[in-house]
């Protein structure tokens, strides 16, 4: 088995293998199938069978599939709020967006695509709903008193289902949540010299990508121009103080 | 430097104990790497750490968060396999990875840490004294906390899809640089101390050690612009990402030799008790004598082990139940051994000094009764009388001694109040061997053979002995009010039950100068030891004086019983201990 990720992009299906986990088959209109490697080629301490599979179709065959019909993907969560009818892209790093996604739920917005967020351009920039649920911590989840399941016992993970998929929205607008606890507040310094940075970062362009990434700079300025706010939380906030500051920047 | 073998791969670990210096490092390496206008002390490189499986993300684009932890950890593992092999015949450039585990015995070490691709670590050590004092500030801890830490540490943090993490384990700071200098690849060892004294030609010599290729006085622009000041400066400016959220600045002080302002005597003891091998290792000079070190440290784990300790506490295998409940002043149809004893068929009731007072029925029931103003320790009075009178209720005898496991065999050491066998027993624990229970033996025979039941007691001292074994008596907790004795709390015994090896028996006489050692034999075994099993004459009259004598006549014949004598006055804890020891070797040998 090859040690090196191969896309192939020539044919039809794309497809792609992924060293010691298995090989992803992408059709024209976005289905995907997965071939999770099997035991006998792994070694004796990889990952459990029944969970490749998991991982191929979240880490691989999800974003191949939205790759594959012309989306661009962007790390982070697209959030509805009650009678919206356009979106607000979040961006932020653990534990910020953890604590934003809370609250923005605890609001009563939605979250309709989460991890990755599936962007179209075509004039102007749309978002679209995935079902995939969003991912929460236990401890965030439970301090917001919001339903979750798990997806394993041991796990701090907690999920929240997302039943909308398949919706375009516009992007009203984009919000980078920094967290308080771990760097002094930025955002004066990266409003006005680093977005392009910062919103490039959270592009998905992993190097095995690079074939796809012909127009990265352009749908990053693109991205980088979209009305962009800035606000900074921390986990030692109070309930009120995080909805003051989402509700006032998301507004 | 530790040279195990010549290795072919591109990876440098930078490796150290956290607040060593290990960012300082990477920050001159970024430097390095960099134009001096676009140096960012917020952009390092060689941080990515392999616990984050965060990093996965840019290497495969895999999502932890869809695995469960243990899978999170077995990912990790599979993706280093992979980039060790992608890595291993890779010698340029040289790819330096920042990491503040340990490295793992085992093919674990191998796995997290792949010796295919490694080229070299580099372990940046740092007095362990300067680096509590940053570790508490950075970690939002107390100093006496970090030193905890630092010594006896908990996992770091669990398994964590959601902080996309896997466990992150340090070990200790001796077991942290231990574990590197033994890793098999080569590893360069730098002080953080020396750093800072030398400036660039250590770097430089270190860097080209692993294979950098880089000039001297590229190196030392590269530290000028990473000067602490410097990276100080603009931190207060711009902000540090990887400031913790528990001071206000990462880089705080980074002198040398600041704990001799913060740290108290007791911190430095401990410090320099659990590490000085390590730090004698490294140069790092101990600030304290062997005696005041001990004396500092064992008191102070005398009275952590005081605190974690209930008063009714004594082993599950005892079958005891122990309550504080209101005492009668005397019970019906006694016998009075000592004024202050009084027994009966089934009850058995000491009336102390203090007026405090232990009941003790059919051997199961234990319940004390002290005043309400007497702010007396109670454990003794359970462990002492509390236990003895219950065992005898139950046909077991006591022995008034001491037991120590002294080099594998257990060991009772005999004698009347007075004797010295708590100061015999710190003394021989200060050599190295264990004091399992001080002053009550728990006998019972079985198949010939004769067992004693260890379980924690605090040691009681005077004033002299505690001067005498090297602990602080002014810091122990006294028995009582009315009572000079302060306790000391031994290491836990693990032992549920041993067979008893050997007795000693000590004793004082005034017409020696020199201690005599003889060993008890016939007749004489049983006579030496009769005075220390009656326990103030109450053994005869709870157990009969059948049993009494019969079950004295089997120990006696079962465990052989040596006699120590000593002057009255003059210092003979070394010749009495060594007198033990070679009681116990000869024992050894013999059997």
């Amino acid at each position: 088995m090859s040690t090196e990720f191969v896309l192939n992009t020539t044919g039809d299906p794309w497809r792609a293998a992924i060293p010691g986990l298995g090989e992803i088959e992408v059709d024209s209109d976005g289905h995907y199938s997965v071939m999770a490697a099997t035991c006998d080629q792994q070694t004796a301490s990889d990952i459990a069978d029944a969970h490749i599979e998991v991982i191929l179709r979240a880490s691989w065959g999800e974003p191949l599939s939205f790759l594959r019909r012309g989306y661009y993907l962007f790390f982070g969560c697209a959030v509805l709020a009650p009678q919206a009818d356009s979106c607000l892209l979040v961006t932020g790093d653990a534990p910020a967006l953890y604590l934003a996604k809370a609250v923005f739920l605890d609001l009563g917005w939605r979250i309709v695509a989460d991890g990755l967020v599936p962007i179209t351009s075509g004039g102007s920039l749309r978002i679209h709903s995935r079902e995939t649920p969003a991912l929460l911590t236990k401890r965030t989840a439970r301090r917001f008193k919001i339903e979750f399941q798990q997806n394993f016992p041991d796990s701090d993970v907690a999920i929240v289902a997302n039943h909308e998929a398949g919706i375009s929205y516009p992007l009203a607008s984009r919000l980078h949540i920094f967290d308080r606890e771990q760097i002094v507040d930025r955002t004066e310094e990266v409003s006005t010299h680093d977005l392009v940075r910062l919103t490039s970062s959270y592009l998905l362009t992993p190097e095995w990508l690079d074939v796809l990434a012909v127009d990265r700079f352009r749908r990053t300025l693109e991205l980088a121009t979209t009305p962009t706010r800035f606000c900074s939380i921390s986990t030692h906030d109070s309930d009120d103080q995080l909805r003051t500051t989402i509700t006032g920047t998301s507004s | 430097m530790n040279q195990p073998g010549a290795a072919v791969g591109n990876l440098v670990w930078l490796a150290s104990f956290p607040k060593s210096g290990n960012t300082w490092l990477r920050a001159i390496l970024t430097a390095l790497e960099t134009d001096e206008q676009l140096f960012d002390i917020n952009n390092l490189d060689h941080g990515g750490q392999p616990y984050s499986v965060g990093s996965a993300l840019h290497l495969l684009a895999l999502d932890p968060r869809w695995l469960p932890p243990d899978s999170v950890h077995d990912l990790r593992c599979s993706l280093m396999r992979r980039q060790s092999d992608k890595l291993a015949h890779q010698p340029q450039p040289l790819v330096f990875r920042k990491t503040h585990e340990y490295y793992p015995a085992g093919e674990l070490g191998n796995v997290f840490f792949p010796t295919a691709a490694t080229r070299a670590a580099i372990l940046i050590v740092r007095d362990p004294r300067d680096v509590a004092c940053s570790f508490a500030t950075h970690f939002g801890v107390s100093i006496d906390e970090a030193i905890t830490q630092m010594t006896n540490p908990p996992a770091r943090s669990k398994t964590s899809p959601a902080q996309m993490r896997t466990k992150q384990v340090w070990s200790d700071w001796s077991g942290h640089a231990r574990s590197w200098m033994d890793a098999p690849f080569p590893t360069q060892v730098v002080r953080y101390e020396d750093l800072r004294e030398v400036g660039y030609p250590l770097v430089h010599r270190t860097l080209a050690q692993v294979g950098l290729d880089v000039t001297a006085d590229e190196v030392a622009a590269a530290m000028q612009l990473t000067s602490f000041d410097t990276l100080k400066s603009v931190e207060s400016g711009q902000g540090f990402r990887e400031r913790s959220k528990h001071t206000p600045a990462f880089f705080n002080r980074g002198t040398s030799g600041y704990w001799t302002e913060l740290l108290s005597p007791l911190q430095v003891a401990l410090i320099e008790d659990a590490h000085q091998e390590m730090m004698g290792e490294f140069g790092y000079q101990l600030s304290l004598t062997d005696r005041e070190r001990l004396r500092l440290v064992d008191t102070a784990q005398s009275n952590q082990r005081h605190q974690t300790h209930q008063w009714w506490q004594l082993p599950e295998s005892f079958e005891l139940t122990v309550r504080a409940e209101s005492v009668p002043d005397s019970i019906s149809n006694a016998h009075h051994p000592r004024p202050f004893i009084q027994v009966n068929e089934s009850e058995a009731l000491v009336t102390f000094t203090n007026n405090s007072r232990v009941l003790v029925r059919d051997g199961r029931e234990i319940c004390v009764d002290v005043p309400e103003n007497e702010q007396a320790d109670v454990s003794w009075m359970v462990q002492g009388w509390g236990v003895t009178l219950s065992m005898l209720q139950r046909g077991y005898l006591s022995l008034h001694a001491i037991t120590m496991r002294i080099n594998g065999h257990y060991v009772a050491i005999a004698g009347h109040r007075g004797a010295g066998k708590s100061t015999t027993g710190m003394a021989l624990r200060r050599r190295g061997h264990r004091l399992l229970t001080d002053d009550v033996a728990i006998i019972h025979t079985r198949n010939d053979r004769s067992y004693t039941r260890p379980f924690a007691r605090n040691v009681h001292l005077l004033p002299d002995s505690a001067e005498a074994v090297g602990v602080d008596y002014d810091r122990l907790p006294k028995l009582s009010t009315t009572r000079t004795k302060v306790a000391f709390r031994a290491e836990e015994p693990t032992e549920t039950e041993v067979p008893l090896d050997l007795i000693v028996v000590l004793g004082r006489s005034p017409e020696l100068t020199d201690i005599t050692v003889s060993t008890l034999s016939g007749s004489e075994r049983m006579r030496g030891l009769l005075p220390h099993v009656s326990r103030d004459g109450v053994a005869p009259i709870i157990m009969g004086q059948e049993a009494y004598f019969s079950k004295t006549a089997e120990l006696a014949s079962q465990v052989p019983v040596s006699r120590i004598l000593r002057p009255v006055t003059g210092l003979t804890i070394d010749p009495v201990c060594d007198a033990i020891e070679q009681l116990v070797s000869n024992f050894g040998e013999a059997h």
